[in-house]
């Protein structure tokens, strides 16, 4: 577990010692200001604001989560330092989940800047609920936990960076919008069920509404192990080949 | 400390390691001889538990690297042959992290990497990214990191390849100061590196291991007879006849002929029998008949050239096509690691072999060598 922290630790070094967080959370600060500032002059009621912002938001996550991921493990494949990594004594999963947890602190710091339009929402006078906030950050993180690990997947498979970031874009956009773009609406036929049911989508409005489901939180949580889980198995393969 | 039993590995359907079999007792140090796509790099990837072996099993240290590789890992130290480098870390940032993720304890880390600085002599660049470092100190920076947890067995892949003379020299150095608590293999494919650095040199080509065996062992066998070589002034008609009537000389070459002044000056060399030594003899029969002796030298042939008799006396191996899963092959496309596929490991046909010889007939000198003698020593030589 210490070693996970280590390999975190040294990933957000990486990301802050490159340009590459810079212009990353610049770019994703600029797209939520836009988003914010044009429910903002719209809508009148802050709760509502804080409720477009946040699923829009989160469609835009899976851009973000894909860009931050895909070198890590592409990138390290091409220096040779993953030789490094797994001639140490650190295990696959300890190297995979330090990966992971280091585009999630990029992540978190990138979503506390944006705590910048709730300061003026309330000193301009909006009410802002706590609950549907909290849920809407919890959804928000967890999202951006999914789209970091099919990332990290597609650079484990991929081990081109490129190749790896048109992988996790196209996936991630498939797994978002699965349900509604094979599934005609009102069918509610298993298979229907099923697709919409694995759409990312449809869990995520429910965090964006307030409503924290116990239901949607498992299941963001098993698509991160699954990925993570995938990415590892994916490396170990490569070694015994 | 090391062990390779019967270690195979494929890439896809070629068998780039076949049964190779070593050992490397504690405080040894053991070089990795042969040339590109000999399967150097891959042995040596099996040993730290990069690659899986698909068959046979690699023991360090006591662990067997597949039951229990992070124990296996934590008494290695590992240079390969593409120095892993994080170009956006300074040296230090870098250091402290490769100790951390090797288990140094954080109470020795500071030391310990203060330590290893100086050892490898990249001090003054504790503090400066390493991307902007010449390569010589990037290698020094590899060999840190390999040496930081001081552990038992250093591995180290080509660990002077593409340097100056004077960074591989202060390389070698820094490599001959761990010896002693270390046990240590080295591959190359510089010979001078073997003959400074090892004890005992393996040579594999081909994925098999062709001779295991001491330096000094390797260089007896490769003396095939007593040679000497002399430069003498006179005529060489004359002085040929003068040589050839000594007692104990099987053989005398004329290298440049150069008769036309007189006093001129030539180049012989002269093939003793074994275990004899005809220098006095030749010495008092030359002045006796009014020659200059100029130079009289015995003639070692050069760990160069054993080598090179070793690997281009192996014959080739008939390529048997062992099946192999086409998913295996599939993922072995992807990896970036042409360097050490068998791609132009010398296949050559028989003829080629034959003619070998004449390739070899040639040292540095320019003088012949004895084509024949070579059947002897390759059978010595396998044991």
């Amino acid at each position: 577990m210490k070693n996970t922290y280590y390999i975190t630790q040294r990933e957000v070094y990486a990301y802050f010692a490159s340009p590459i967080a810079y212009v990353i959370m610049a770019v994703f600060l600029v797209f939520s200001g836009i988003f914010f500032y044009s429910y903002a002059i719209d809508v009148q009621e802050a709760n509502q604001i804080m409720r477009s912002w946040f699923s829009l938001v989160g469609f835009f996550m899976l851009f973000f989560g894909s860009i931050i991921t895909t070198r890590l493990i592409a990138e390290e494949q091409r220096t040779g330092t993953l030789e490094l990594l797994f001639t140490s004594p650190v295990r696959n999963w300890e190297v995979v989940l330090g990966k992971w947890l280091a585009s999630m602190a990029l992540f978190g710091v990138a979503l506390l800047f944006t705590f910048y339009y709730l300061l003026i929402l309330i000193i301009l006078g909006g009410k802002v609920d706590l609950g549907p906030l909290v849920s809407g950050y919890l959804g928000l993180l967890l999202e951006a936990g999914v789209f970091s690990s099919i990332g990290l997947f597609a650079s484990a498979l991929a081990f081109n960076q490129v190749i790896a970031a048109v992988l996790s874009l196209v996936f991630s956009l498939i797994l978002y919008i699965l349900g509604p773009l094979v599934v005609r609406s009102g069918t509610t036929d298993w298979i229907g069920n099923t697709l919409n049911f694995i759409t990312l989508q449809t869990h995520m409005q429910g965090f964006a509404q307030g409503v924290l489901d116990l239901r949607d939180i498992i299941f963001f949580l098993s698509l991160i192990t699954l990925f993570l889980y995938g990415t590892g198995q994916s490396i170990s393969t490569r070694r015994a080949a | 400390m090391i062990k390779a039993e019967n270690l195979t590995k494929y890439y896809g359907r070629r068998k780039v390691v076949r049964e190779v079999n070593f050992e490397v007792e504690r405080g040894e140090i053991v070089g990795l001889l042969g040339p590109n796509g000999a399967g150097k790099t891959t042995t040596m990837r099996m040993i730290t538990g990069y690659l899986n072996a698909n068959s046979g099993r690699a023991v360090v240290a006591g662990f067997d690297v597949n039951e229990n590789p992070l124990e296996v890992r934590k008494r290695i130290g590992y240079l390969p042959e593409t120095v892993p480098l994080y170009n956006d870390m300074t040296v230090q940032a870098y250091l402290d992290f490769t100790a951390k993720i090797r288990g140094v304890p954080s109470r020795d880390r500071r030391r310990r990497i203060v330590e290893v600085m100086e050892m490898c002599r990249i001090s003054d660049v504790a503090g400066r990214v390493i991307g902007k470092l010449s390569r010589g100190y990037r290698q020094r920076v590899g060999l840190a990191q390999a040496i930081v947890h001081n552990p038992d067995v250093i591995i180290l892949d080509e660990p002077t390849v593409g340097l100056d003379p004077r960074q591989i020299i202060e390389i070698r150095h820094v490599i001959r100061n761990l010896a002693g608590n270390h046990s240590m293999i080295l591959s190359t494919h510089i010979l001078q590196e073997v003959s400074t650095l090892c004890d005992r040199v393996i040579i594999i080509n081909q994925g098999r291991v062709l001779v295991d065996d001491t330096l000094a062992n390797l260089e007896r066998q490769g003396q095939e007879s007593e040679r000497l070589q002399l430069e003498v002034r006179g005529k060489s008609p004359l002085v040929l006849q003068t040589l050839q009537g000594l007692p104990g000389i099987t053989r005398v070459n004329l290298q440049q002929k150069n008769d036309e002044e007189p006093g001129t000056i030539n180049r012989y060399t002269v093939d003793g029998e074994p275990g004899g030594d005809p220098r006095e003899a030749i010495v008092a029969a030359l002045t006796a008949n009014g020659f200059g002796l100029l130079e009289l030298k015995t003639a070692v042939p050069t760990l160069e050239e054993i080598f090179v008799k070793i690997i281009t006396e192996d014959l080739p191996i008939e390529d048997e096509i062992e099946t192999k899963s086409d998913l295996d092959e599939e993922l072995d496309e992807g990896e970036e690691e042409n360097d050490e596929e068998l791609d132009e490991a010398p296949v050559a046909s028989e003829n080629e072999i034959k003619q070998a010889p004449s390739f070899l007939s040639k040292n540095k000198d320019g003088e012949l060598v004895d084509p024949d003698s070579s059947d002897k020593r390759d059978s010595d030589r396998k044991k």
